[in-house]
């Protein structure tokens, strides 16, 4: 469809400007649609990739704070180790 | 300390851990010498033997009935919500006369979702008296949702009203009820879930004749991810492994799971074997290597691994669930994709011999039973709440009007949601 409403594609009666506008724009259009679809898949590609990515990020963090939780539950147990960082150097959770 | 416990269900009327533990810290609170009065909802099927302590008086909106979720006219449901989570003048009546009554030195919240939960907060504010509340699942937002989510400005209401504080079992939960539009965050201490048995410390068999023994228990049903484990199954055999052998313990609602054995010939390895008591479905633990769990992300903190684990069968857990805040991944569980093809891999390996089972196993015995024994998480329980009993306030309102207020909460909520309907 174009701005005044008529479709020169399905057009009954289409002009000779119509038909040589049709035989112009007909492959860019293709074009113009393939492109489209390509850039929804690298889109759904992307999105799916950031979710995989996202997923990973949160098992790392579960982990992480159950590493932290062990050693806070092994230091109450067994007093501090000798040889570890600084809580701040180690990026204790406050919760 | 007086105590009462407030929850929705109480055993044997439950749905599973979250009730269950309630009784666990009620029966501890009693044997610590505390004085505890359960109030609940009276019981969905008859129940012949109770507790003394026990009182059955209020009334349920049950929130879990199909009829609520998905059946009936939507005003009607609506209604449900709103009785359910935020207004039960009724059951406000039965407790504030409970109150009076018994004059506890604090209140102790579980699940308030079918109780008009808001509304018993609000009263026992109003009191003056103080609360805490144990979280295992997302009520705080459940209790906030009267249409199907919750609206931002009740969410936010709710938080900031609220002067108790909340145990609540994981990280990963509070999340859940701050992203559902509730931000008690700042109110929350974090509490572990805990075991009570005394676990198999002596274990020291595992893939006992070559064979992998796996067992899961709970709703043989999609949202615990029971169809992932029988095609994990299925992938085994199909690879050409047959010394393994899959139970799965708990009800079963769905036929599609037998089913679904039948298709892929997996009699010989997986048998549905329906619901067995509790203690002994721990001893049977002993007899298996792993315990498949692959429950859904929401999952706050589940009681059943950490069953299975203190008997050394070695829990499979998904790498996204409350479970896996608290329990390290080849330490003393095994983490993996929510997939069939995750649990699959992870079962070739130890069958392979991959992986030391025995190690992880030994271990996880001992980390559960030295840290989430509840000897070890329940003086942190009973420090919350006697440190609570000093937050005692002035009452702002007689039991009298606590009930017309309730009672006008009621009818604003209902009149509301008919007008928007």
């Amino acid at each position: 469809m174009n701005p005044s409403g008529i479709n020169i594609f399905e057009s009954e009666r289409p002009s000779l400007g119509h038909r040589l506008l049709r035989k112009l724009l007909k492959p860019l259009l293709l074009r113009i649609q393939a492109a489209v679809d390509e850039l929804a898949t690298y889109q759904r590609r992307q999105a799916a990739e950031l979710q995989e990515l996202s997923d990973k990020l949160q098992a790392l963090k579960l982990e992480h704070t159950a590493a932290v939780r062990r050693l806070a539950r092994f230091e109450e147990l067994y007093g501090k180790l000798p040889t570890q960082a600084s809580d701040s150097q180690r990026g204790d959770h406050a919760e | 300390m007086k105590i009462i416990a407030v929850s929705n269900l109480y055993p044997p009327d439950g749905l599973g851990g979250y009730e269950m533990g309630c009784r666990q810290i009620v029966t501890a609170l009693h044997e610590a010498g505390h004085e505890v009065t359960v109030l609940t909802a009276a019981p969905r099927k008859p129940i012949h033997a109770d507790e003394r302590h026990l009182l059955r008086t209020l009334r349920l909106a049950d929130p879990y009935a199909p009829s609520a979720r998905n059946g009936g006219h939507p005003q009607g449901r609506a209604h449900q919500l709103a009785l359910a989570g935020c207004c039960d003048a009724y059951n406000v009546h039965r407790f504030v006369a409970e109150l009076e009554r018994l004059q506890p030195d604090l209140v102790y919240f579980w699940n308030l979702w079918g109780l008009g939960g808001i509304s018993l907060i609000a009263a026992t504010q109003l009191l003056g008296l103080p609360w805490r509340m144990h979280i295992m699942d997302a009520v705080p937002s459940q209790l906030c949702n009267l249409t199907g989510s919750v609206r931002p400005e009740l969410g936010r209401a709710f938080a900031r009203l609220i002067r108790g504080r909340f145990f609540c079992c994981s990280r990963t939960v509070i999340d859940e009820i701050k992203s559902n539009g509730v931000p008690i965050g700042p109110s929350c201490d974090i509490v572990p879930n805990w075991v009570t048995t005394d676990g198999a410390p002596a274990r020291s068999d595992w893939l006992i004749d070559c064979k992998l023994r796996i067992a899961f228990a709970g709703a043989v049903s999609l949202h615990k991810g029971a169809d992932i484990v029988i095609e994990a199954a299925a992938q085994l055999k199909r690879d050409g492994f047959t010394r393994f052998q899959v139970d799965l313990f708990g009800p079963v609602v769905d036929p599609r799971f037998q089913a679904m054995i039948n298709a892929s010939r997996l009699q010989e390895h997986v048998t549905l074997q329906g619901s067995k008591p509790q203690q002994e479905l721990w001893k049977m633990y002993e007899q298996y290597d792993l315990f498949a769990f692959p429950t859904l992300p929401r999952e706050p903190f589940a009681f059943a691994p950490l069953e299975a684990a203190a008997h050394g069968c070695v829990p499979v857990i998904p790498h996204i669930c409350g479970n896996a805040e608290w329990m390290l991944d080849g330490v003393d569980l095994f983490k993996t994709e929510r997939t069939a093809d995750g649990y699959a891999r992870l079962f070739r390996r130890v069958i392979q011999g991959e992986i030391d089972l025995a190690k992880v196993g030994r271990q996880a015995v001992r980390q559960l039973l030295r840290d989430f024994h509840l000897k070890t998480i329940f003086p942190k329980i009973e420090a919350g709440l006697k440190q609570a009993t000093a937050e005692r306030r002035p009452a702002h309102a007689s039991t009298h009007d606590i009930y017309r207020l309730a009672l006008l909460a009621e009818r604003s909520v209902r009149d509301m949601l008919q007008e928007a309907a």
